[in-house]
């Protein structure tokens, strides 16, 4: 008998997975309970979640596999889905055209799309499962979900790529070389503005090149989760995974808002597949090489994206090897020293990189990082220290609307789907059939990022940018929550089964494609959620004031997200709008737009750390009064002066 | 697996038909894209078409393939569900990440060494990808023919078969023709974007450059200073712009309470252009302050012109005095914004 036979034995033999399941549910509850102290709708979503989870587990864990078949779709219906899907894609595309920009119905007909892609992996019958028909569905729809925002939104989505490509990759094409990057830690870390600085000497411009080439590699790299799930669960289950990732929100965000945090998601995703391959192959040569090629790359692409890789190398190598230290047997396992070496490489050459890497002129990256990682520990971290990372997440407080109040679970509710899943499927890999080496890993790997992206978040630590690993920690999520489902329809009532099917199918899909991350171009709630890009006007005007008012002169003003734009393309000491009771500051010059007027942007208020209010609860003459100049104007937006004349009425 | 897995003598002759077919389309790819990359006059549409495979999937295949020589038809794990997927599909999404290395690795060799230029790249990416053919080729040849890597063969792609009756199929293709075509219509058709005008004034900072700052102050009645108007016209058709300058003393309401007429000019501007006028200010009514006023107006200047009424409307304090002792003049000679420079004609214009 396996040590891996012996140990699925022993968790099934000492119903470890029930008691799992059971104090699961005792943890839900005591979290649940926190809301007593504070009213944050993760504390009440993800409790939500994984006590549903531990309650259906228990629910079916002790049952038979099913007597009955599954429901299917009847063949007649079943054959012309495809074509549904398609034409209702061909009807996005005209929608989104014919309207500019996404809009409410938009996402309403994409999220349609994505419940009969799903209904037919969930439902067809076996003989009629064809992956290839149901991945060019799958993957039709999440190409044309993004393209259809990247093409429509004048400029680029979102803050960075507003350096990244106007100023280091178009910098890199003008001048032939990486020392257009100058001291941007981004010099150590090439391969996407490298890479695309090549593409926009194909295309000819780097918009372009970026839309054309990481536009289509982002979203195409779901694949791997497909890849990577046949190997350790059927066909069904893999495209199911696949779909749920293709889906997901976080996913859809980094596939609009294109910076190096995307393509070092797109290697961290080929590296889960290459461990994949070094567990089920017992760590043959060649997978072992792609395992080391995706890390190095991953290394030379993102930092962040690098911590995260070396948690998950770290927790692959610690899982295999204590596998080995467990079983007591002679030596280790040609998997776990694959693992432990390919964990030593990432570690000694993200050192090395981390060492040369330049930051804000002082110190290096690595020691800078390291640095303000433990002052944050020092200083902030405390339990429940759930300060906002920014104004983002909820929208400023005051005259809130019941779309205001119930959007925060709105858009936590298909991570909270996936999370039940997840726990169900976590519980389910404890003691299933499949290979066991990979169902520890994926899980160990599953539980470490979920702990970092909101265990660290509810302790005030957020330094390590846990909003940026979420689309990780996703990873492990579909793959263990496809396993989840899986294990429900081989062992639920058929009532149980098709009413989980059922709200998988009908509410994932919708649910993630209108949340925040989502749609970051075009809110589908655009009364609640600021947009993070801008129409022709808004950027012609920061284009025309850098011209005129050039960053030299001074600081600007103007409301959030709007600032970043100014701060980010053209360096300015640009920052968020403070109005005080006595109006704004009058020493700086201020950027109004009508946006501010009309649409949910971010203004602060004076207090101290500053609060964020709605840009609409300020009107357009505190702004930009008329005692100051007004210099520039469009039709969306102006600047605003002070006047150095005196005895001006205000 | 075992590289040396291999299948039945049955599909031998098979195994070698299909063996390099992958590999020689990979090249006949290749040479089109480095052909419409480098020849000019080939139309964009067509550079683009090929230039996406080139860039994401032709060098990272050619890797791929020199790492895989052996086919991988592996059956899933766990209960049945129709065929896994052939080893196509593995090799097309492995083929994505590693084409961005390879390309991203030409380009930081290039960056060493001869900078980042169009030719060297191009060569550079198709060297790769040739070594990639090359190695893969021999490799596979050191295998036996059953177990060689051959993608292209049927059981590696009958992943990608339709499946349902003929009227469902058709059917498919149709819709699938239909998103296609939507596709490229909402690629090819314009837009609506919002047309919009930027209308600014500027005045000539000390080191001669035009800033929308440092206006001058203090203006003596009937003398002038030079002010600079920019125009920017992105209503995508030729416009005329009427400017009219106004000098208001101003109540403690807000409200103006005398009005001057200045200036007034007209300015014709193509779409997408912009337009610099130099324009020398005076206005001849005193007071401290005086609200000076930049009207712009794109359908001709109504008979009360006000700032309700108009396309744009600027403004800027200023003192006007009846003497000039306290004047801080600025300098009179043309300045540059951004690129351009401020002539001795009245207006210039140029793309924005």
């Amino acid at each position: 008998m396996s040590y891996q036979t012996r140990l699925r034995d022993w968790f099934a033999t000492r119903e470890m997975d029930v008691t799992l399941a059971k104090l699961g549910l005792l943890v839900s509850v005591l979290l649940f309970s926190l809301q007593l102290l504070t009213a944050d709708p993760f504390l009440f979503v993800i409790p939500l979640s994984t006590g549903s989870a531990c309650v259906l587990y228990l629910l079916v864990e002790n049952r038979r596999r099913t007597q009955f078949r599954t429901p299917t779709l009847p063949s007649h219906l079943a054959g012309f889905l495809p074509s549904l899907v398609f034409g209702g894609l061909a009807a996005y595309v005209l929608l989104v055209w014919s309207a500019g920009h996404r809009t409410l119905p938009a996402y309403l007909l994409a999220g349609a799309i994505g419940t009969v892609v799903l209904a037919q992996i969930l439902l067809l019958d076996e003989d009629r499962l064809t992956p290839g028909t149901i991945l060019l569905q799958v993957f039709a729809l999440a190409l044309v979900l993004r393209l259809s925002a990247l093409f429509a939104t004048p400029g680029f989505i979102g803050i960075d790529t507003w350096t990244h490509l106007p100023v280091y990759v178009d910098g890199i094409v003008q001048s032939g070389s990486l020392s257009a990057m100058g001291d941007s830690k981004y010099v150590m870390a090439p391969i996407y503005h490298v890479f695309t600085a090549l593409g926009t000497l194909v295309f000819g411009s780097s918009r372009l090149a970026l839309y054309l080439t990481l536009g289509l590699v982002i979203p195409l790299a779901g694949l791997f989760i497909y890849e990577a799930g046949t190997l350790v669960m059927p066909v069904r289950w893999a495209l199911f995974a696949t779909a749920l990732y293709a889906f997901a929100d976080e996913f859809i965000r980094w596939g609009l808002y294109i910076i190096p945090t995307s393509l070092g998601l797109v290697f961290f995703l080929a590296l889960v597949y290459a461990l994949t391959e070094i567990l089920i192959t017992d760590a043959e040569w060649w997978a072992v090489a792609l395992a080391a090629v995706f890390s190095l790359a991953v290394i030379f692409t993102h930092q962040v994206s690098t911590a995260i890789m070396l948690l998950t190398l770290g927790v692959a190598a610690g899982v295999a090897l204590g596998q080995d230290l467990v079983s007591r047997a002679a030596g280790f396992t040609r998997r776990a020293t694959a693992l432990a070496a390919l964990f030593v490489l990432s570690v000694v050459v993200t050192t090395g990189s981390w060492m040369l890497t330049p930051w804000t002129g002082e110190t290096n990256f690595l020691l800078a990082r390291l640095s303000l990682l433990w002052e944050t520990i020092l200083r902030e971290a405390g339990f429940l220290n759930l300060a906002s990372e920014g104004v983002a997440g909820g929208g400023p407080a005051g005259g809130q609307t019941a779309v205001d109040v119930l959007l925060p679970f709105l858009e936590l509710f298909g991570l909270g789907l996936l999370l039940a899943m997840a726990v169900v499927g976590g519980l389910v890999m404890l003691r299933w059939d499949g290979p066991y080496d990979v169902s520890l890993t994926y899980v160990a790997i599953g539980a470490v990022l979920f702990v970092a992206v909101f265990g660290l978040s509810f302790v005030g630590v957020r330094v390590l940018l846990p909003g940026r690993w979420k689309v990780f920690m996703y990873v492990p999520l579909v793959l263990i929550g496809a396993v989840g489902l899986y294990y429900v329809t081989q062992t639920a009532s058929r009532g149980l089964v098709m009413a989980v099917v059922l709200l998988v199918a009908l509410t994932y899909p919708v649910g993630m494609f209108v949340t925040q991350s989502a749609t970051t171009d075009s809110p589908a709630f655009p009364d609640e959620v600021p947009r993070v890009a801008y129409n022709e006007a808004e950027i012609g005007a920061v284009n025309t004031i850098a011209a005129i008012y050039p960053p030299a002169q001074g600081t600007i003003q103007t409301d959030h997200p709007y600032w970043q734009f100014f701060w980010k393309r053209y360096d300015y000491d640009a920052r968020g709008l403070a109005v005080g009771p006595d109006g704004v500051d009058s020493s700086t010059a201020v950027v109004y737009r009508d946006y501010q007027s009309t649409g949910p942007a971010v203004f602060y208020d004076s207090s101290e750390p500053p609060r964020a209010q709605h840009s609409r609860d300020v009107s357009a003459a505190t702004i930009c009064p008329a005692d100051r100049d007004t210099v520039y104007a469009n039709d969306q937006a102006k600047l605003c002066l002070p006047t150095p004349v005196t005895g001006v009425a205000s | 697996m075992s590289p040396d897995a291999g299948h039945g003598g049955g599909v031998m002759s098979a195994a070698r038909r299909w063996v390099a077919s992958d590999l020689a389309l990979l090249v006949v790819l290749l040479g089109m894209a480095v052909a419409a990359l480098l020849v000019p006059g080939v139309p964009e549409p067509i550079e683009w078409a090929l230039g996406v495979p080139f860039l994401v999937l032709v060098p990272g295949y050619a890797l791929i393939s020199a790492l895989l020589p052996w086919s991988d038809d592996r059956e899933p794990t766990g209960e049945g569900d129709g065929h896994r997927g052939g080893d196509l599909l593995r090799r097309v999404t492995l083929a994505l990440p590693l084409s961005v290395i390879a390309v991203g690795a030409v380009g930081v060799l290039l960056s060493a060494t001869v900078g980042i230029r169009l030719v060297p790249a191009v060569v550079g990416i198709a060297a790769v990808t040739v070594l990639g053919v090359v190695v893969a080729l021999v490799r596979r040849v050191t295998h036996p023919p059953a177990a060689r890597a051959a993608p292209l063969r049927e059981s590696s792609t009958s992943m990608l078969r339709l499946g349902g009756t003929p009227v469902q199929t058709a059917v498919m293709i149709l819709a699938l023709v239909a998103l296609t075509t939507a596709v490229a219509f909402a690629a090819t058709a314009p837009t609506d974007q919002d047309p919009y005008t930027e209308f600014y004034v500027l005045s000539e900072n000390e080191t001669g450059d035009l800033v929308a700052d440092e206006y001058p102050a203090t203006f003596v009645a009937g003398e002038g200073h030079t002010l600079y108007f920019g125009v920017e016209n992105h209503e995508h058709r030729r416009v005329t712009y009427d400017v009219v300058v106004r000098s208001q003393a101003v109540g403690p309401d807000g409200n103006a309470t005398a009005t001057e007429r200045v200036d007034s000019f007209n300015v014709g501007v193509d779409a997408g252009e912009r337009a610099i006028v130099e324009r020398t200010v005076a206005p001849t009514e005193t007071g401290e302050p005086r609200r000076l006023q930049f009207l712009l107006f794109e359908d001709g200047v109504p008979s009360d012109p006000g700032a309700d009424g108009a396309d744009a409307a600027l403004h800027v304090w200023v003192d006007v005095t009846a003497d000039d002792s306290t004047s801080s003049t600025g300098p009179t000679e043309g300045g540059s914004i951004g690129a351009g420079s401020a002539g001795s004609e009245s207006t210039r214009t140029g793309p924005t």
